[in-house]
Parts: structure tokens; sequence; C-alpha cells
């Protein structure tokens, strides 16, 4: 790898002030970051390390729901009791990713914002709409992993696979940075994580000198009933082909339900014509049916990719069955 | 002069008796019933406690005051010619101390495959040997490649190969007289296809007579062998001699390379170490480019150097298993009894057409074989024996028409099936051992009627295990009766060095816990490669020889001390006793200090040749359990009975690591492991370890072992090495298990969700039979 | 090229140390390289195999990951620690006796792995100690020993001397004087 600096900054305003451009990163649990720049993905000359910032490091819970701090490592979100007891469904996802030693070095501030694990991206000498050129080289090549939907200008899926859980609880990113414009601001889940069409080489609404200090999950949004499923070659250690999330009733409201798809788009894919499938009748043999006949609506499945369907069809009935209560499967 | 001697042969309860003429001075072999104190046992390795503690160093682990740190150089290009390379740039980097180019090191400037060496660099740091290497200024002519099977045996695709090298060549039947980069000699090779098409009608005449004929075309991928500690070495000049901490296989054929003409390194001495090593499985018999290039490096630096590599250069350029593609007809009739098979395969080595054959001849009695294999040559990493080169691949595909074959035959089960068309008396055994313990007879939702379903599935390996010649070991006695034994071969982890170790306490009836060894320097006597699973076979003969011998010198001191008759005496239990079992009244230590010198040494060689033993083969049964989710395509492997002729046993805990690992390794190939080309520059896409998808804990299924302990005759120690042998018939299990459980068969491997989905959706489309529910496939 | 250098106190194995390194170098790279502490080993240096893992503050992580200068103050815990005075860990002598290490690369880290899901939890269900080993490749043992080993040790660390791990089937017994057992 490329020798660097690191600084260490006191507080958000100097580590802000430090980030002029996204050339200059920040660092936190390092897992994304680290093994990028050991494979010359990137290059840096000074990475910023947000660890000796004060105060993003604890969960708080409020009338208004939970606040993790940034720097919370993925373990301590997913074994934290307020958590686990008002959105399961985090907490169960968190559990599915990675590694145990990974989950404990990889922050919830981190996850939300890595980089995709595009294979392309991901080898020196591909220039494609993410880094800098133009144009996609899944598309026409190797794509087994990559999105079905929205695919279009690049095929990335979001890597997070807490970034759907977190759109369907309607949480909130916590963002903050020196300059005074841009002061301390909240964007909604479903509006941080962008596609490529809303711009190719950002994953996220953020600008240099920002940073992620907290996900807000709000408390009007526990839900009673929920299921995460997903689906993946390996069971250690791998990435989800496909997952489906579904909150029913979110926060005890009748007919607030939310259907989110991950790993199947570049940005978490919230679908409201499944939640009015589910809307609209009980949670049987029909509406299983109706939900399947419909969620690949949409889809353009590319030449290694066309499996995630059937895939999404069959996450979507065990996630009605497991609303209903179905003891787990296999 | 040869003794002949009658030993009895067999496993379980069928022995009869066999006469042997024992060559060069051998023992007899063990025999039934006889008592044994240390053979047999579970022994933990002598190395284990420097595992558990982290002070085993392997070459990774090497620090020679002064090391400096080596970097290869790798095109990124799926073919090119090198037209030039300019070091000047590099060398003039800080910390740089040495470089050198693979056109000018191997006389070799193509690099035909992204990923081939083109220079290396060695510099005081990663860091400045990173920077230098990155400022090496390379001018490549890039030319098209072709980086799949299918690309290259497409119309019109670029040549791979230079000359007149065609890319899909036939490698089996070989036509005589094909010279380096040309194509066969035009006569003999009209021969060959002529009795090729003689041969291709007599068998379309045998399956057309057949009562029933199935078909099928079968996929497999290329598996790299990943080991956990990559290919490389520590490299080290004194004196004119070089010193090479090595991660290999194979110790001596490290130091011959190092030695020869080859990459030019020429060294009057050398002397390779290698105690521990991460892992192999069959990529680490030769130094390499790495190996020449850390040489080299460590020559001009005048200082020892690192040349390890990194995981990317592991992944695309150290090695791998080639894939197939095998088409196959079998005909068999209503009794069971199979009469023919056409087989047709292809299979892609890297650059070269050798050792893509995929074979799985000589299990089963298959009638007539009508078989013709083709190497197809790609722009990708060469491939390199890996764990029972070609038998996993050509398992998948045979096994898999042998339950086609049984299905198609009503009412056939396929265990039934397999005996009925196999006659090796072990693995006769062996069927109804994995059938009981698989729970084949259990009902089952299977045939894709539920959302999780359930199969079995069984298949059967063979392998060729017994050792032969070429290796010596030294037994050393010393006055104090500390006793050593020595052999430089290495130990990748099989437990070489345990079992050598028993052998020879058995045989000098002492406990194992008295005798020290020292393996893995090529200062010490002659050892094998750790291949084929022949080192066990190869070693322990020699290792028990040469104890026995010291044995004999250490008696006839005490005979010759004690006035006593030397034929009367033997060890047990570290004391002397006699013939009769009584004891002499002195222990094993009172012996040595009668000694006159201060060590009796001796160092015997294994007779050359084995003898004819119990059977040829060594045999084999896996039975294999999976459950698939039909929603998501996911196979999850329950449980994997793998039962194993060990020859006869000498370590029990080796032996069955030795299988578990076989197996793990079966199943990580028939479900995730696969190498992933990019079409458009032709590079490797994983060529790491987190797409490229090892199994771990989580899916790593029950293992049942079941090692059968044979007397097989074929040396003095009957052992058989299982490095191969349980890696054969895994994939196998594991597909036939899950066309069981879903009703259709997934003809390629690895068996993703992907191609369980594709399979499910194929056949739902095809469903204008309709099957009986839960029938098998 | 810079190489900024810093010269922190990093607490191995109990003992605080001052240690000059680079300061991008990983924890992997200034415990090998500069404390020669070789037990920790390097595999693919990405965060994929797990063959680095060493324990901080208690909890397994990749120490190639991990950047050295963000451990100062931390306890870092490495195989060689794991022993008790000439004493090996339990978890070492069942590893040991079981045979649950083969060519042993992978077992610095799995080791570490067991110890801190042992610290946790004296009695692991079997999935909870394939869970805790999920991020921990071996190409070599088929795992079940190695999972056997822990169970072993953990019965042991909880004065249980009853456990006693299941041995392979062996068909023709070897052991003298018993021949064709059934299996």
């Amino acid at each position: 790898m490329k020798p660097f600096k690191v600084a260490l900054p006191g507080s958000i305003e100097q580590a802000s002030s430090l980030q002029q451009s996204f050339d200059v990163p920040f660092i936190a649990g390092g897992t994304d970051l680290l093994a990028r720049i050991k494979e010359y993905i990137t290059t840096p000359e000074m990475v910023v390390d947000l660890k000796r910032i004060g105060g993003l490091g604890e969960i708080t819970s409020t009338d208004h729901g939970v606040r993790i701090g940034a720097l919370v490592t993925m373990n301590d979100v997913a074994t934290n009791l307020q958590v686990r007891e008002g959105f399961p469904a985090l907490a169960e996802t968190i559990g599915n990713a990675a590694t145990p030693q990974i989950r404990n070095m990889a922050t919830i501030g981190g996850n939300i914002c890595q980089k995709p694990r595009c294979w392309y991206l991901r080898h020196e000498g591909y220039t494609c709409a993410k880094n800098g050129g133009s144009g996609c080289w899944a598309r026409e090549g190797e794509n087994e992993f990559h999105a079905i939907f929205g695919n279009q200008v690049c095929a990335m899926t979001q890597p997070s696979n807490v970034a759907p859980v977190l759109v369907a609880y309607g949480a909130s990113i916590e963002i903050q940075s020196n300059a005074e414009s841009l002061e301390k601001r909240e964007v909604p889940a479903d509006q941080f994580f962008l596609t490529p069409e809303q711009d190719p080489t950002r994953e996220v609404a953020l600008k240099p000198g920002e940073i992620v200090t907290a996900v807000l999950l709000p408390a009007k949004n526990r839900t009673e009933k929920w299921s995460y499923t997903e689906a993946r070659e390996k069971q250690s250690f791998d990435w989800a082909q496909a997952s489906v999330t579904v909150l029913y009733q979110r926060g005890g409201r009748r007919g607030d339900h939310r259907v989110v798809l991950g790993a199947v788009s570049p940005a978490p894919l919230r679908r409201a014509d499944l939640e009015q499938i589910i809307a609209a009748g009980d949670l049987d043999a029909d509406c299983i049916q109706a939900l399947q006949k419909k969620i690949g609506e949409g889809a353009n499945p590319l030449s290694q990719n066309g499996y995630k369907v059937p895939m999404l069809r069959g996450l979507m009935a065990k996630a009605i069955r497991k609303l209903n209560g179905e003891k787990k499967e296999g | 002069m040869a003794d002949e001697i009658t030993i009895q042969v067999g496993f379980g309860d069928q022995f009869h008796p066999l006469t042997v003429r024992l060559q060069d001075g051998d023992i007899p072999p063990w025999q039934p019933g006889q008592p044994l104190d240390v053979v047999g046992q579970r022994k933990p390795r002598l190395d284990a406690v420097a595992k558990v503690t982290g002070t085993a160093k392997f070459s990774q682990d090497q620090r020679p005051d002064g090391l400096i740190h080596g970097r290869i150089l790798r095109s990124p290009h799926g073919n090119a010619e090198i037209r030039s390379i300019d070091l000047t740039a590099a060398r003039a980097m800080p910390g740089v101390r040495s470089a050198l180019t693979v056109p000018d090191t191997f006389e070799d400037s193509t690099a035909r495959h992204a990923g081939a060496e083109v220079a290396a660099i060695a510099a005081d740091t990663e860091q400045q040997a990173d920077a230098a290497m990155r400022a090496i200024v390379v001018d490549y002519q890039v030319k098209e490649h072709c980086v799949t099977i299918d690309a290259s045996m497409a119309e019109g695709a670029p040549q791979v190969g230079r000359g007149e090298q065609k890319n899909v060549q036939r490698v089996s039947p070989r036509t005589r007289g094909r010279r380096r980069g040309q194509n066969a000699n035009p006569d003999a090779d009209r021969q060959v296809v002529e009795q090729m098409a003689r041969r291709e009608k007599e068998v379309d005449a045998i399956l057309a007579g057949s009562d029933s004929v199935v078909e099928g075309s079968f996929r497999t991928q290329v598996q790299t062998h990943a080991p956990l500690e990559t290919h490389g070495a520590v490299c080290s000049w004194e004196d004119g001699r070089l010193v090479c901490w090595a991660s290999t296989q194979a110790t001596f054929g490290f130091r011959g390379e190092m030695t020869s003409d080859w990459g030019q390194v020429k060294a009057s001495e050398c002397r390779v170490l290698s105690e521990y090593v991460g892992g192999g499985f069959g990529s680490k018999f030769s130094a390499g480019r790495e190996g020449v290039i850390g040489a080299l490096l460590a020559r001009e630096a005048g200082v020892p150097v690192k040349m390890m590599l990194d995981r990317s250069g592991e992944q695309t350029s150290a090695g791998n298993r080639p894939d197939s593609i095998q088409k196959m007809r079998m005909g068999v009739n209503k009794d069971g009894i199979i009469q023919g098979l056409q087989i047709r395969s292809w299979g892609t080595p890297g650059s070269g057409i050798g050792g893509a054959g995929a074979h799985n001849d000589g299990i089963y009695q298959l009638g007539e074989i009508d078989k013709v294999e083709y190497g197809v040559r790609t722009n990708c990493g060469g491939a390199k024996a890996h764990r029972a080169p070609g038998w996993p691949q050509g398992s998948v595909a045979l096994e898999q028409m042998m339950d086609m074959a049984a299905h198609s035959i009503d009412g056939i089960d396929p265990i039934e099936f397999r005996k009925m068309n196999d006659d090796h008396p072990i693995r006769a055994k062996e069927y109804d051992i994995a059938r009981e313990r698989i729970g084949w007879d259990r009902t089952r939702v299977r045939g894709g009627s539920a959302t999780i379903c359930s199969g079995v599935g069984i298949a059967s390996n063979l392998w060729f295990s017994a050792g032969g010649g070429g290796a010596s070991a030294l037994v050393r006695i010393a006055k104090d009766g500390a006793v050593e034994i020595r052999n430089g071969a290495q130990d990748i982890g099989t437990g070489t060095r345990t079992v050598m170790a028993m052998v020879a306490a058995e045989e000098l009836g002492i406990p194992l816990e008295m005798v020290s060894t020292r393996i893995g320097d090529t200062n010490d006597p002659q050892g094998p490669m750790s291949g084929g699973s022949t080192t066990i076979g190869t070693l322990t003969p020699a290792a028990r020889l040469a104890a026995h011998h010291a044995k004999k010198e250490l008696l006839a001191v005490v005979a010759e001390r004690k006035g006593w008759d030397p034929a009367d005496l033997d060890l047990r239990k570290a004391r002397v006793i006699r013939n009769d079992g009584s004891d002499t009244g002195l222990s094993f230590k009172d012996a040595c200090s009668l000694m006159d010198d201060d060590a009796i040494e001796v160092l015997k060689a294994r007779p050359r040749r084995n003898y004819a033993g119990f059977s040829d083969t060594n045999a084999g049964v896996q039975a294999a359990e999976v459950e698939v989710d039909m929603e998501t395509g996911v196979v999850r492997v329950k449980k994997v009975v793998a039962v194993a002729d060990a020859g006869k046993l000498i370590n029990p805990m080796t032996a069955e690591s030795q299988v578990r690992g076989g197996v793990i390794q079966g199943v990580s190939f028939a479900l995730h492991e696969r190498r992933i080309m990019d079409r458009h520059k032709g590079r490797m896409l994983n060529d790491d370890l987190e797409n490229y998808k090892i199994l771990g804990s989580v899916d790593c299924p029950e293992i049942d072992v079941v090692l059968v302990d044979v007397y097989n005759g074929k040396s003095n120690t009957q052992v058989m090495g299982l490095g191969e042998p349980p890696i054969v018939a895994t994939a196998a299990a594991v597909a036939n298990a899950v066309a069981d459980a879903i009703g259709v068969r997934v003809f390629e491997v690895p068996i993703t969700p992907r191609r369980v989905l594709e399979a499910i959706a194929s056949n739902e489309k095809s469903a204008a039979q309709p099957k009986k529910k839960g029938a098998r496939l | 090229m810079s190489q900024q250098s810093t010269t922190r106190t990093l607490r191995v194995n109990g003992e605080p140390q001052q240690v000059a390194f680079a300061v991008h170098h990983s924890l992997l790279e200034v415990l090998r390289e500069e404390l020669g502490l070789t037990g920790t080993k390097h595999g693919c240096e990405l965060g994929e195999c797990g063959t680095c893992t060493v324990l901080i503050d208690g909890k397994p992580v990749l120490s190639c990951l991990e950047l050295a200068a963000e451990c100062e103050g931390r306890s870092i815990e490495t195989v060689e620690g794991m022993m008790q005075g000439n004493e090996l860990h339990p978890l070492q002598s069942c590893f040991a006796d079981l045979g649950a290490a083969q060519c042993g690369y992978c077992t610095p880290g799995i080791l570490l792995a067991a110890q801190a899901l042992l610290a946790e939890n004296d009695s692991p269900t079997r999935d909870q100690i394939v869970e805790a080993l999920s991020g921990n490749l071996c190409r070599c043992t088929g795992y079940h020993k190695i999972l056997e080993a822990i169970e072993w040790a953990a019965a042991q660390l909880r004065g249980d001397d009853q456990y006693q791990p299941p041995d392979s089937a062996i068909y023709g017994d070897p052991l003298p004087g018993k021949q064709a057992a059934d299996v």
C-alpha cells in the first residue's frame, strides 16, 4: 500500500475542516477503507481518523427513539437491548453480516458509508461511471451478484445490509460539518442512500466535510411484526444476494407497512406496490401469491443475475410466513 | 537374495494368505493380531504444541537479519507480448536493492494471462517495494484473449498458444511425435483418428444394443488451491551457498530447481528448510517463478529477501484445478450391468494443454469405453496438481451418470446399482456402512415437493497411495538413550512427522515420547514430496527399516556385552526382552549405555517396489445428505459419511483429519468455489478470499469418518495415504443428493443458488411429463 | 515517500512496550515486524481469512485492518500470551490433544476467537461456537476437531471432567487382539 498520514482530530469541527475533498477520507473501523487502500483502489495522502472524537460512541434512548452514535460498533448495535427490543430487524440483519471480527471493528456510521463491493470497482484499471469515467463494466460483463433494478447507469448493489432496514424503520441519519450552512442536519434514510441517477459517484448524500454523527431510530416506528430474510451462497462470511425487509403495521398504525428490498439495486428499494398488497388483505396464501407476482415488476436482469427474481419471490413468501409466526425454516 | 514369506492380507473378516518375496533387505509387514503398542493409537501431532503456541515458524515468519522485501509486478492484460521493460526509474526509488525482469530471467516475453509475472523488485520495506514496483515501465503489445473454455472453443476465437498451436487439442488418445509448439505428426495422427472412429462405431453399436441409454453433459469449474499461507520463500546467500526457507511440498525438488539452469539461479549448493507449511494441496511442488525470483533478488541485493506472494498473486497465478466439460452416454441392461460408456471431455489448464483430463476410469466395470479428451488453451493462470488431479471433476460426471442409469431401469437403487458394477472387496463393505450411517433408507421430503427438501447421494473413489521408492531415513540411538529420526521431507500438515516417529517407536519398542524428529531440511536424508498421497507410504517403510536395523545393532551390542544370543532378544515397552516375552532386567536406556560408541546411526532406503498386496487401489465410498431451500436455491450439506481405506492405520487421529479436510474441500468445490474471469480485460475478478468463496465453519457439514483398517501387504507398513482419496467423491455425492432433493439435476458445479433456481425453473417449464411426487430422479 | 513515524506504548499480552512504527502500519505489521510476534499469521491482509485475529480489549478483531496507532491504551492479546506460566491454556492443550491443528496456519487466530467466546460464555452450544468461528477460514481440518476441542476446553474450564470428545469409527479395529469390530 501507499503510505499515508493519519490525522487524529479531537472534534467534529476539526475533522470536518480536514476534509476539503473526498481525496481525504474519514476512517473509523477501517474495515472497508484500509482494504481499499491496500489494493490501491484509493491512494490518499492522509486519512482522518474519527475515533478520538467524543460523544459518537454511545447508544442513548429518548422519548423520541434511539440514537446510535456513528462510532458504535456493529456488534454493540446488534447486542444493545434497546435496539433488540425496539428495532429487532436491525439487530437481526447485523447478526447476519460479515464476521464476528468485522462486527467488532466496523462502525454503524462506516457501514452505511461503505463503498460498493462491485468487483470491477475494486480492481485497479476499470474506470466507470462511479470513478470518473462512464459506463458500467458489469452490465455486459460478470454480473452474477449485481443489481436487477435501477441498473442502467451502474449495476452496483448497496453493500450495507442494514440500509434497507433503516429505510423501513424510517430512520434518519444525523450529519454534521464545520461549514455554517450545513450545520447539523438530519436526512431520512430513504434520501441518504443515492441512486446512480442522482449521482453516480456518490452512494450517500454526504458532501466533503460532512460527517455522519448518528443514526436515529424513531420510537413511533417500533413494530410488533417484522421480518428480515436474506439469501446468500455461504452462511459464513458472505454478502446477501437478495434481502426482503417487511414491517407490518409499523408503529401500530393500521395499513402502515414497509417492504424494502436489499442487494438487488444500487440503493435500498422501497416497494409501495407491495405494501399496498399487504394492506389490502390478510397475510395468507393469496397475499403471498400476489406479492410474488408483483415483486419482479420493474426488474431488468442482466445476463447472469436473472435468478434474483425467483429468489426475491422465495424470500417474499418466507417474509410473510415469518410475520405469521411460522417457525424458522431450514 | 530375496526371502520368500507368507503373510496374511485382508481386512475385517476377510483375510487370505499371500506369498511375498521380500526385497532389498526388507522386513515383513505387521500381521493381523500382532500386538502393536504405538501403531494404531490416536497420537497428537508431535508439533501440535508448537502450532498452538505460535512458536511454529512458517516461511512467512522467517526473519533473518537484514531481511528485505520482494514484490512481483504482474501483467494486467489478458494476453500480451512484453516489448520492453525499463527498470531505471524503479531502481532509483528509495530503498530499492535489486530488480529483475522476467523476459531476461526466464527467456519468456509473453504474458499469457493477467497476473503473469513481468518483473520483480526488492526493497527495504514493503511499501518501498510496492512503490518501486509501480515505477517499472512496461511496454506491452496487448492482444486479444480467451479466458473461458467457451470463448476459447468458439468459432474464430483468438489464438492462445504460439506457432501452429490450436486452442483445442486432443490429449487422449495421444498421437506420438508431437513436438513443442507443433501439431501432431500427420501420418501418426491419421492412424489414431482412424482408431478413434472405429472405437466410436463399436461403442455406438454396444449402446444401441443396450436396454437403456442415458446421456448427460456436465461442467465443473476452476478451483484454486487457496492455501492460507501463500507460495514463496525467504532466500538468503551465505558464502555463495543458497538457503531457502520455502513454503513447499517438495524440499528436495525445490533444491533441485535452485541448482539447475532453470531461471539461472544455478546455486552450487542449496539448502532448503521447510519445517512448517501452511497448506499446499498440490500447488507447491515447484519453487515456481517466485522461488527463482526470490533467490536472484537476494543474490543481487546481498541480503535475505522475503518473496512471498500476496493473495491476488496466489489466486491468479499459483495454480488451480482445471475446469471441465464432460459429455457422456452410458448403456445399461435391464439386469443392471453397464455395457458401455462414451466420454468426450474438454478442460482448460491455462495456456498449455496438459493435465486437463477428467478421470473416472477404474472404479466401476464400465463395459466398453470410448473416451476422447481435449485440452483447451485459455489466457488464464496455469493449472497445477490439485488434490486428486482430474478425479473430482471426473467423479462429478460419472457418478451422476451412474444415478441416471440406475433410475433409467425401474427399481434399481443407486447403491445396489453400484454394487452390481463394482468388484472391489473393500468398497463392497463400505457401501453398506455408508448406507447405514447416512440414513439412506429413511423417509424424506424429497423431489422438490416442499419448501425445504432433503436428499441423499452416493459416490465412490479409488486412489493409488501405497507409495514407492525414493525415501531414506536415518535413525540415531545415542548412548544416553536419546532416539532421533531424520528425514529431509516436509510435513504440510498431513502428519508425516508424527507417523514417521510412530513407526520408528513401534519398531524400537519404545514409547513415542522417547523419539525426537528432524524434518524439512535437505541436509537430512532424501525424502519424498508431499504428493499423490504417497508420502506416508513411501517414507514409513524406510523409517521402519532404519529403526529395525538400529535395533538389531543395539541388541547385538547387548548380546555381546552380556554374552546372550542376539536372536533371542527384542525391545518392547522400553525394555530388553527375550523371545518368550520374559524381561532381561535391562531397560532400553540400560541397553544404550552399553554402547562403546556415542551413538548407533543407521541410514536405510526403502525397497523401490511394492508387493502385490491385497488390492492395487485404495477404496472409498462417500454419502452426502443435503437440504435444499426450493425458494432461494440455497443448498446446505447436512452430513457427509466418508468411509476411507487407510491401508494399515498408523494414526487414526491424523488419518481422520486428512479425510475431513478432503471432504470440506469437496463440499466447497460442490457448492461455492469458482474462478470468475472478466471477459473485458481477461482478469480474475475474485482474486481474493471474499468472492472466491471457501467453505466456512457455519457451512461445514457433520462429517462422519469411518476408517477401514486394511492389512494390504504392499509394504512393510502397508499404509495408504489419505490426501487425495477423500476429495474424489464428495462433490459427486453432493450433486446426486441435490438431484434427489429437488427432483431435477443440476449438471454444473458449483451448485449455487442461481443454478438451483435456474434448474427448478427449467424443470417447471418442461413439466410436460408429470413426475411422481417424491420419486427419485 | 513520506513515512510518518510514531512512537506509542502498546500493551501486548499484559506488557506495556514502547514501539516505533510508521503511522500507516497495521497492528499485524507491528506485531510481526517490530515486536517479532509471528504467532499472529499473515493470510490475506484484506480481512477475509481471519488468520491475523487478535484480541483487543477482549474482543476478536482483524489485526490486518487495525491501525497500530489506534491501539494505544488498549489491551492487545496474541497467541503468545495464551499460556499461563508454563502451562498451556486449556484451549491450547485441547487443540493439541485432539488434532485440531493440522497445517497450523489458521490455529492461532482460531484459538483467540475461541478464547473470546469462552470468556463471554462458559457453556457455548455447538451453533454458538460455529458462529464465533465464522470469520476464520480453515482449509485443512474440516473444522470438527476444532469445534470439539473448544467444547472440551470449555468443559475443562468449567471444571467438568465428564466430557469426552468422540472418536471416529474404525472398521477392523487396529488395536491388538481385536479384529473386524462392527462399526
